[in-house]
């Protein structure tokens, strides 16, 4: 090809290129919102801000009442009211990138250890032992420290016994669920009949995979329902299955009556090993499963496990040891809690077949895409699945999602009025209990992610103030409170959601407050609590520390999504996940 | 070396013909794989969800759209954000990628030219080292290289990169080192006759003699810039590359629309990024395929 | 002529000229690699901790390597991982190099359309990878999958975490790349081979075959050698494209190397990011994977050179 010939296609090329880019480009909007026009009277703070699935209207919001409650305060000579400048972004940031960085307060997902060792916090001591703030001369009667659980309170307030501090503030809970479609268990009568209560403790596999299964279900959607999980009649659960007896028969119910029972997604499958640790920490209840993050105390719940590591079996049940003190040394024994069985059996259960094939699902429970799909395109068959067709003309009842799923999906719906309706009600589904003796007992849930606000120890010092009154005015019950209203997430903390801020709130907003907030559940957090738990967070890690094999695997859903092992039984799986622990734990 | 252009039937080896069988079906399964990305890329989302196989219909240009003006990196600075689009990410590529793979090899080119003509106890020490540290698997060091980075204030700078890409402890520095080991001395022992300093004999002699091998490193070095998203991820976040734009896009990272309903960054959305990444850089490489590959391959040192 | 003199000259200009030219890159050097990894290395020694906001590493001495042999005779993940690195480092030996040899040689002698194989062997290293990445899923995951269970009315449910199936896709991927990785530069080792010599074993009867053994192998040979030692040398730290698959999220243990087993204890998807009380362990595998790769890449070396075909 000639040079002249080479060029023109070149130039040809360039300016087709060129002239389509700039139509595109033409379209791209928002860019001058993104921009702060700097107020020179005004006292700036800069807020760098990890923008999850939880969004920003909310800080938007908390940020426009903090400008204005402090409007008339002066933190410098010359200038009086605070200006926030904003730099939000879904990418996260190292410690390195904190200390060389010109914002001032920070919230998102950090290794907590990292940063205060690395010298990237600031002491905020005094913050978090202050009251909370909703404006200049308008503290609040309690401490922030008083609305953290002691557990919470032992993993940030950190250092050499006797000048310990702390360095940074739990920002949102997080809860790995089951979330469920309401709208659909009310349309294909899902829910368990009144009366129905431990009808199926006795059934055995073959009857809860029949279809007897479809008496235990209301036949209307005004009939009343079974007591539910809590076993008292006229709460939130009422209806929903009690024990694993009965979700077999849910599923059974649902492959009858053409609904998907799940649906999650392949960009994260430890959301899978997060719902399995929800479920083992709900069958343990809250004080033997913190077991698992001290390392230290008394086990009550243990399988008693032979020389080669086998479960021994007592009248055709795992045998339970007597009380058994734990020690670091000892702590893999905790692998042997019952609960831990029991979770392993709910996931099999989960991942179970059924004997007709289904497009949507194969023979499996769950949306046969599943295990390819992206989190976004989940959320999206979840929602809307049905509605456009993708789904084979069927709904999925169910998505294991974390409880900030609904905000991350917001764009799956028409517009945030949409999503608020009555039309869109989802709700957590509290976790079946193993047996019916169990029924009644309280619920366990774990919030694994530590997200955290915190001041850059950078920070200029007559800067400190602002940024710690900000933190102040985030962590009010009113800041917090707008933070539920616009994601339909909690803070995690301890603070009432007010009736207005109730009434605002999504369907599953208010499940999710109902729910963890409830008199009978507890909320813990996947953090160490004892020196030689915080010695080897590496061995804490909450998508391995469960579930993990001596082969490797972690995940016992890819476990049994495995065509070599998914005929394996939970016993099979639990001896080798005790074995591994036993064999491979470090400390001595 | 050139041959005269061979027909395809007629009195071939079995080894040719052996070898176009098996190069006709990876080629074809290349294709295959291309053709599949760029007709999806002409796919709305519904229509990729509903049949990944199918032929896009309708025919849509949405994705394409939804690229340029959904893949941004927002730049922060005391005054809010700024986003970089596409183009100047392929801009920020260019410098980075050409720059990185510059400095690279040369220092690479050099050291190796050191090692191998001025023998000696520095010189050997130095090859060992290239040596050791091609074997040992150093962990854990990026988060200590970003720290002295940040240090040395070389995050955040094209220069930065530079200084930290300016190495010649890679795999090229032997191949270097094996070409200038077997390169006649003769031409330098006549121009330090001639009164020509060693500086001026590697320049203007030695190096233009490695020109191709020289060209080649650079080539790959480029390409390897060129696709790295974890470096700039890491050390140059204000002047985001396609890489890291890419990166980003598909990890969630992007502009949301602006009346906040459906989203850019569909799959069908990625891959029509992954089309607009690839194919200006295709088609330049097609337009000068002879002028990068094929003077790559002629000659050598004549003798 | 040159007298002692100018010879002394000569050499003492040289060393001024051999340290000005290195002096730069060997600063480089000790900043970037040695100041920065010496800690690294050390740490394999120590244990790391930062729970009381300080941090604070004691010596261990060996305490790291005993847990590292721990699991090594409890599981088999370490097995599976060094398994899966040799894999690929045979896969780069025996299948990669020879096929991008004679890919190259294609090339080199001008064949028919090796113009147009030219650009399409080449085209997925100029390709960016995370734009082959989502070509590549996105098409075994949809396009693959659908066509089986059209076919075969079988769906495979996460393809890519199915011990049966993930390897082939890895491997297929990992082979594209494979075989335009190296190839400019087995072609330009290719064009030093004399044209006079090619010519002479044609008209002396010599097939194509027997001139790719037996002149072309031999004149690539030091280079090949090259690329091989290399290769044996990156098996600690060979990824094999595995976390632009997985991301950070832990892949499947039956897909993993030795180099994505470190990568993810040191920056891999941990609770809250990467943890730096695992950076002990890593730096004790780089240590021990060292101690193993250096006597066997020397002997290797040594071998290759002794064995293998020369030039005359």
């Amino acid at each position: 090809m000639k040079r002249k010939g080479i060029f023109k296609t070149l130039l040809a090329f360039v300016l087709a290129t060129a002239t389509a880019f700039t139509a595109a480009a033409c379209g791209r909007e928002g860019d001058e919102s993104e921009k702060t026009s700097i107020n020179e009277s005004k006292t700036q703070l800069h807020v760098r801000y990890y923008q999850g699935g939880a969004g920003r209207n909310w800080l938007d919001n908390i940020v426009a009442k903090f400008e204005a409650a402090y409007a008339n305060k002066s933190f410098e000579d010359g200038k009086t009211g605070v200006q926030i400048v904003p730099d939000y972004d879904k990418s996260g940031f190292s410690d390195s990138d904190v200390k060389s960085s010109f914002n001032e307060v920070f919230m998102g997902e950090i290794n907590y250890y990292k940063f205060v060792s690395s010298g990237a916090m600031l002491d905020i001591t005094d913050v978090v032992r202050g009251n909370a703030t909703e404006g200049p001369e308008k503290s609040e009667s309690k401490t922030i420290e008083s609305k953290m659980r002691p557990d919470q309170q032992n993993f940030y307030y950190i250092g050499e016994e006797g000048s310990k501090k702390y360095y940074g503030l739990p920002a949102y809970e997080t809860s790995m669920n089951l979330n469920y479609n309401v709208s659909v268990f009310e349309n294909k009568n899902l829910y368990f009949a009144e009366g129905t209560d431990g009808l199926t403790e006795t059934w055995d596999e073959a009857k809860l995979k029949s279809k007897d299964v479809e008496e235990l279900f209301v036949k209307s959607k005004n009939a009343k329902k079974s007591k539910g999980p809590d076993g008292v009649a006229d709460t939130y659960d009422d209806g929903l299955p009690a024990t694993y007896n009965d979700f077999q028969a849910l599923l059974t119910c649902m492959v009858r009556r053409a609904v998907v029972p799940f649906i999650w997604n392949a960009t994260s499958t430890d959301y899978l090993t997060g719902l399995a640790n929800e479920m083992w920490a709900n069958n343990e209840g809250y004080e033997q499963m913190m077991l698992n993050m001290s390392f230290s105390g008394t086990a009550k719940n243990l399988i008693e496990m032979d020389a080669n590591g086998k479960m021994v079996m007592e009248n055709g049940a795992p045998k339970l040891r007597g009380e058994t003190k734990i020690t670091p040394a000892k702590a893999y024994e905790l692998h042997s809690q019952k609960g831990l069985y029991d979770a392993v059996r709910f996931v099999k259960m989960m991942m179970g077949t059924t004997e007709e094939t289904n497009p949507a699902r194969g023979n499996n429970y769950f949306y046969k895409e599943s295990f390819s799909m992206e989190y976004k395109t989940a959320q999206d068959y979840f929602i809307n699945g049905n509605d456009k067709g993708k789904t084979n003309g069927q709904d999925i009842a169910m998505i294991v999602e974390g409880t900030w799923w609904e905000s991350e999906a917001r764009d799956k719906f028409s517009s945030d009025d949409d999503r608020k309706s009555d039309e869109r009600k989802y709700a957590i589904l509290p976790l079946p209990k193993a047996t019916y003796a169990e029924v009644g007992k309280g619920n366990t849930k774990i919030s694994e992610r530590n997200t955290v606000a915190f001041i850059n120890n950078n920070c200029a010092s007559n800067i400190i103030p602002v940024a710690k009154e900000f933190l102040k005015f985030i962590y009010s019950d009113s800041a917090m409170n707008d933070f539920s209203m616009d994601t339909d997430m909690l803070f995690a903390m301890n603070y009432k959601l007010e009736d207005d801020t109730l009434a605002a709130m999504s369907h599953y907003g208010r499940s999710v407050y109902e729910v963890t907030r409830a008199k009978n559940t507890d909320m813990m957090e996947w953090n160490p609590t004892s020196d030689d738990a915080k010695k080897r967070t590496d061995l804490l890690e909450w998508s391995s520390y469960g579930f993990s094999l001596s082969s490797g695997l972690t995940n016992p859903y890819l476990y049994y999504n495995e065509e070599t092992t998914r005929n394996k039984t939970a016993l099979e799986y639990f001896e080798g996940i005790y074995g591994n622990s036993k064999e491979s734990w470090p400390i001595k | 070396m050139k041959t005269a252009k061979k027909k395809l039937f007629g009195s071939k080896s079995v080894f040719e013909i052996v070898l176009f069988i098996v190069l006709a079906v990876y080629s074809l399964a290349l294709i295959t794989l291309l053709a599949w990305a760029l007709m999806t890329s002409f796919k709305t989302k519904d229509a990729y969800d509903l049949n990944k196989l199918a032929f896009p219909s309708p025919f849509s240009f949405d994705s394409y759209i939804n690229v340029i003006r959904g893949m941004a990196k927002g730049i922060s600075s005391k005054t809010g954000k700024t986003y970089i689009y596409i183009e100047t990410m392929a801009l920020n590529s260019v410098l980075y990628a050409g720059g990185c793979a510059l400095f690279n090899t040369f220092c690479t080119a050099t050291v190796a030219y050191c090692t191998s003509r001025y023998k000696g106890p520095a010189a050997s020490f130095i090859h060992n080292l290239v040596i050791v540290s091609l074997i040992l698997p150093i962990v854990g060091s990026l988060p200590a290289t970003l720290e002295m980075a940040h240090n040395l204030k070389l995050v955040n700078h094209l220069y930065g990169m530079y200084v930290l890409k300016f190495s010649f402890n890679n795999m090229y520095y032997l191949i270097f080192f094996a070409f200038f080991s077997s390169m006649s001395w003769g031409y330098a022992e006549s121009a330090f006759i001639d009164g020509a300093s060693h500086f001026t004999v590697y320049f203007r002699i030695m190096l233009p003699l490695a020109i191709k091998l020289f060209l080649t490193v650079f080539l790959l070095f480029f390409i390897s810039y060129w696709n790295d998203y974890q470096t700039p991820l890491m050390f140059l976040k204000n002047m985001p590359t396609l890489a890291l734009g890419l990166f980003a896009f598909m990890d969630g990272d992007v502009k949301k629309p602006p009346n906040g309903v459906g989203e850019y960054n569909t799959i069908p959305a990625q891959i029509a990024a992954g089309v607009i990444v690839f194919a200006p850089v295709f088609a330049l490489f097609v337009i000068f395929r002879n002028k990068i590959m094929g003077n790559l391959t002629e000659g050598g040192i004549k003798e | 002529m040159k007298n002692d003199k100018d010879n002394n000259l000569i050499k003492r200009n040289g060393k001024v000229f051999f340290w000005v030219m290195v002096a730069l890159p060997l600063l480089q050097f000790a900043v970037f690699y040695v100041a920065v990894n010496f800690n690294s290395v050390l740490l394999a020694f120590k244990s790391y901790e930062n729970y009381t906001g300080k941090i604070v590493t004691r010596w261990i001495w060996f305490a790291n390597f005993e847990e590292i042999f721990r699991t090594w005779r409890t599981g088999t993940i370490l097995q599976t991982a060094v398994l899966n690195s040799l894999k690929y480092l045979a896969i780069d030996v025996f299948v990669v190099m020879p096929v991008s040899i004679m890919f190259g040689y294609y090339v080199y002698k001008n064949f028919a359309f090796s113009g147009f194989f030219k650009v399409l062997i080449f085209a997925p290293s100029i390709i960016c990878i995370m734009v082959l990445v989502i070509f590549f899923r996105y098409f075994v995951e949809g396009a693959i999958v659908q066509i089986v269970e059209k076919t075969s009315e079988k769906y495979i449910s996460g393809i890519f975490f199915q011990r049966k199936y993930a390897f082939y896709p890895l491997t297929i991927f990992y082979l594209m790349l494979g075989f335009s990785g190296n190839l400019l530069l087995y072609i330009n080792a290719m064009s030093n081979v004399s044209d006079s010599v090619m010519e002479a074993a044609m008209i002396d009867g010599a097939g194509e075959f027997k001139s790719f053994v037996h002149i072309v192998i031999p004149a690539i040979y030091k280079t090949c050698v090259s690329l091989i030692i290399i290769s044996i040398a990156a098996v600690g730290s060979n990824q094999a494209y595995i976390h632009s698959f997985y991301g950070s999220k832990s892949a499947p243990e039956y897909t993993q190397t030795l180099g994505y087993r470190l990568f993810y204890l040191v920056i891999g998807g941990g609770s809250n990011g990467d943890d730096p009380t695992r950076y002990p362990i890593a730096a004790a595998y780089g240590v021990l994977i060292t101690l193993i790769i250096v006597p066997v890449t020397s002997v290797a070396k040594r071998l290759l050179n002794k064995f293998g075909p020369s030039e005359e």
